[in-house]
């Protein structure tokens, strides 16, 4: 099998195994005997792991030679996801909270 | 990883131009998401995540696009060798297991609906609908292009803009795959666990 084959299978069965993971939290909350928070916060982790996991071996972010214009691209969309999710939810969270 | 030639896709102008759009749509996305987030509790006295989802229809979903990522880069890796027959015959699965992951999205839509859980219920339906219904149209357009690029690669010799507008098609196939994972976590997989 070539190289560039195999990367693409580790990438297939990285990710196969982070969704087994998470599936796992989500049909039995208890298996791993986290709390609630804490149960959250580790799909949160896996399901950035995965991203990160399928960025790398199936878009190629970090193949890139020469100045890396995509992956700049990439980290400034992130930054810009990073800001619109994380104050949408506390400004919406806070505003629900104030109305109670 | 180490070819040359996945390092040269990058001098490409036309495949960084995809890329930015593509970061748009994904900002696109972060929005539907960052409102599912918020409207996820108002269920108006309508049906919740928990009492609506079916976590093994989640689950074949999961795997179903899963995989069809992984035979989409084994097809773009066939276009790399200009392997005509391999190419075809990965992307044809590719679209099989797309058009299956389609079929189960809108069947899952159908039952929703007939069980009166549609987008007109609650706020929390009208942002999953919202939503997942994105995801799924970009999947349709997905499917749409990988038809002209199989009948493209069946009918003409492989030429550079050619290749470049399959790996075009390629990375749009991976990123609603990357889209995914997030819905399968945030919308499914979350409703279980708050």
């Amino acid at each position: 099998m070539k190289s560039d084959t195999l990367s693409r299978l580790v990438g297939l069965i990285a990710s196969l195994l982070l969704t087994g993971a998470a599936f796992l939290i989500f049909f039995r909350p208890d298996f791993f005997r986290l709390s609630a928070q804490m149960n959250i916060a580790a799909v949160l982790i896996l399901a950035t792991v995965q991203c990160t996991v399928q960025s790398i071996f199936f878009l190629h972010i970090l193949s890139e030679k020469g100045p890396r214009w995509n992956l700049v691209v990439y980290a400034s969309t992130l930054s810009i996801i990073f800001i619109i999710l994380f104050f949408s939810i506390w400004i919406m969270n806070n505003l629900n909270a104030r109305m109670m | 990883m180490d070819d040359a030639r996945i390092s040269s896709w990058f001098d490409d102008t036309k495949i960084f131009g995809f890329w930015v759009y593509l970061m748009t749509d994904l900002v696109i996305f972060s929005v539907l998401f960052a409102t599912f987030i918020v409207l996820r509790d108002n269920t108006y006295g309508g049906p919740s995540g928990r009492e609506l989802f079916e976590l093994p229809f989640a689950l074949a979903e999961t795997l179903i696009l899963l995989t069809s990522s992984f035979t989409c880069a084994m097809g773009t890796l066939a276009v790399h060798r200009e392997e005509k027959k391999a190419a075809l015959f990965w992307f044809l699965i590719t679209f099989a297991l797309g058009a299956s992951f389609l079929i189960l999205e809108l069947s899952e839509f159908s039952t929703f609906v007939h069980t009166g859980a549609s987008w007109r219920r609650s706020a929390f339906l009208s942002s999953f609908f919202t939503l997942v219904g994105t995801h799924g149209l970009h999947i349709c357009i997905g499917l749409l292009w990988m038809l002209v690029a199989m009948c493209r690669i069946a009918t003409r010799p492989f030429s550079v803009p050619g290749v470049s507008r399959i790996f075009r098609m390629a990375l749009f196939w991976h990123f609603l795959d990357l889209v995914w994972v997030f819905i399968f976590t945030i919308v499914y997989g979350m409703s279980f666990l708050l």
